[in-house]
């Protein structure tokens, strides 16, 4: 994956999209997506989802960079972004740059 | 009269290309339409010709800022272009014919400046919905914002490689691999719908794997992607971009595995190949038809037919004229019951978009 790619995608803003239901469970955050589906999120997954609160994706990695250390800096981004793009596809964050995303408090 | 059934049979299994997905036995689906299709044509329930085109391709120019070397219409040659004003008549009949969708292609359709937008807000005003082809090298901001107000099937970005140096060579000019990232970019953004075309050949063949993650990061809906098919200057620079069979078919086998990978998340379409999808037109009635820069109306992007010109006659007179039951013309069947594999395009005449186009009457 060329630099490039990653480069132009880390400023942009995600936002969570209004969940219909959802339960913390220990490492887990579990969601109803909107399109009625139950999804597990698992530790990494709901730390990036509960990072998406303004911050732009550059910030995201630096803060997940921070929890493992050991990642290659290029592995994580592409883990990050790749994690993003899953869950904009099941409606739970926009990575648009329309005010479309609400604030969410989870 | 044409023997549908020996047309179909005319084609040998091994010599077709590998479809994905669904993986369908394509002599047997052309079998099951046309069958199908008579039985609801008897029963009245499909219709065996239509009043107008469902759809038209507008090739707005013939001038182009990248120079492909696969460029399947040879964009970038000189041509003689219909005038801003021509276009907006026609797109005025088109709206009169009350056609669904419009691609919006070209050359590059954003070289021309604000007149892309006069028509197509005339199409868009009536309701008519966009494909929209670009190479991505003028999008900005300031055009995806005048761009956003229509309503698209999808929006289409050519990529040709996932680093800048492979699509660089491929498009003919240094720069343009970024220049099409970003566009891509701010296409899915914006909330258009991204579809990234990419076209396989022989500089590619090995990077699909990252060109499909690169799509999926840039927030595409669709990868469209293929080998490039033997018309214009594929045609001539064949030799530099030709791939092998065995090589071909392994590129497709691992996007199969793909598509089951991205499923749900990113559609994985490969073109159909043209044998196939030439023998599956002449079964259904003729629903779209393409303008070229010079005003030539064709039936499609492959055979190198025209069924006359705008410049002499009505739109809607052409088709009903000839268009609706063109595909049915007998030197347009005979035309492709000639072409059994792939390769016969290289070698029969007229080549697509190298020698003149046939005008059928």
């Amino acid at each position: 994956m060329e630099d490039y790619v990653i480069e132009i995608l880390s400023g942009i803003t995600p936002k969570k999209l209004p969940l219909m239901k959802f339960r913390d469970e220990n490492e887990f955050l579990i969601v109803q997506e909107n399109t009625k589906k139950i999804l597990v999120l698992n530790s990494t997954a709901r730390e990036i989802y509960n990072s998406c609160d303004g911050k732009i994706v550059n910030e995201i990695i630096k803060n997940l960079g921070s929890l493992y250390p050991d990642l290659n800096n290029k592995k994580l981004s592409l883990d990050v972004l790749k994690c993003l793009r899953d869950l904009e596809k099941r409606d739970l964050i926009s990575l648009r740059n329309k005010n479309e995303g609400i604030t969410c408090d989870i | 009269m044409f023997d549908f059934q020996q047309l179909v049979l005319d084609l040998r299994e091994d010599k077709i290309l590998p479809s994905i997905p669904p993986k369908t036995n394509q002599i047997e689906l052309l079998k099951i339409s046309e069958k199908m299709l008579e039985e609801w044509q008897k029963k009245k329930a499909y219709p065996r010709e239509l009043e107008s085109p469902l759809g038209c391709q507008l090739e707005l120019t013939h001038k182009c800022n990248l120079n492909c070397i696969h460029c399947y219409n040879q964009s970038g040659n000189f041509c003689q272009e219909l005038s801003f004003k021509q276009w907006i008549g026609i797109a005025k009949q088109l709206v009169d014919m009350n056609i669904f969708e419009c691609v919006i292609s070209g050359g590059e359709p954003l070289l021309l400046k604000d007149n892309l937008y006069k028509i197509m807000s005339v199409l868009h005003d009536n309701g008519i919905k966009f494909i929209f082809v670009t190479n991505g090298m003028l999008l900005d901001e300031n055009q995806i914002e005048k761009l956003s107000k229509y309503d698209y099937y999808w929006f289409q970005v050519s990529i040709d490689g996932s680093k800048p140096e492979i699509h660089d060579k491929i498009r003919g000019l240094r720069g343009s691999w970024k220049r099409a990232v970003n566009a891509a970019k701010l296409v899915s953004e914006s909330g258009l719908p991204l579809v990234i075309s990419h076209v396989i050949q022989r500089y590619n063949i090995s990077y699909l794997d990252e060109m499909i993650e690169t799509s999926y990061l840039l927030g595409a809906r669709r990868i469209i992607t293929g080998k490039f098919t033997y018309s214009g200057r594929a045609i001539l620079n064949k030799d530099k971009i030709d791939v092998f069979d065995d090589e071909l078919k392994e590129a497709f086998q691992f996007l199969q595995t793909k598509y089951n990978e991205y499923f749900g998340k990113m559609e994985i379409i490969t073109s159909t190949d043209p044998v196939f999808y030439l023998r599956y037109r002449i079964i259904e009635p003729c629903n779209v038809i393409l303008i070229r820069p010079n005003g030539d109306v064709k039936l499609d992007c492959v055979l190198p037919f025209k069924i006359g010109n705008v410049l002499n006659e009505n739109l809607l007179d052409m088709w009903n004229r000839i268009g609706k039951n063109a595909w049915r013309n007998e030197e347009i069947i005979k035309y492709i019951s000639s072409i059994k594999t792939e390769k016969d395009m290289l070698r029969i005449f007229p080549r697509p978009y190298i020698d003149k186009d046939i005008l059928i009457r």
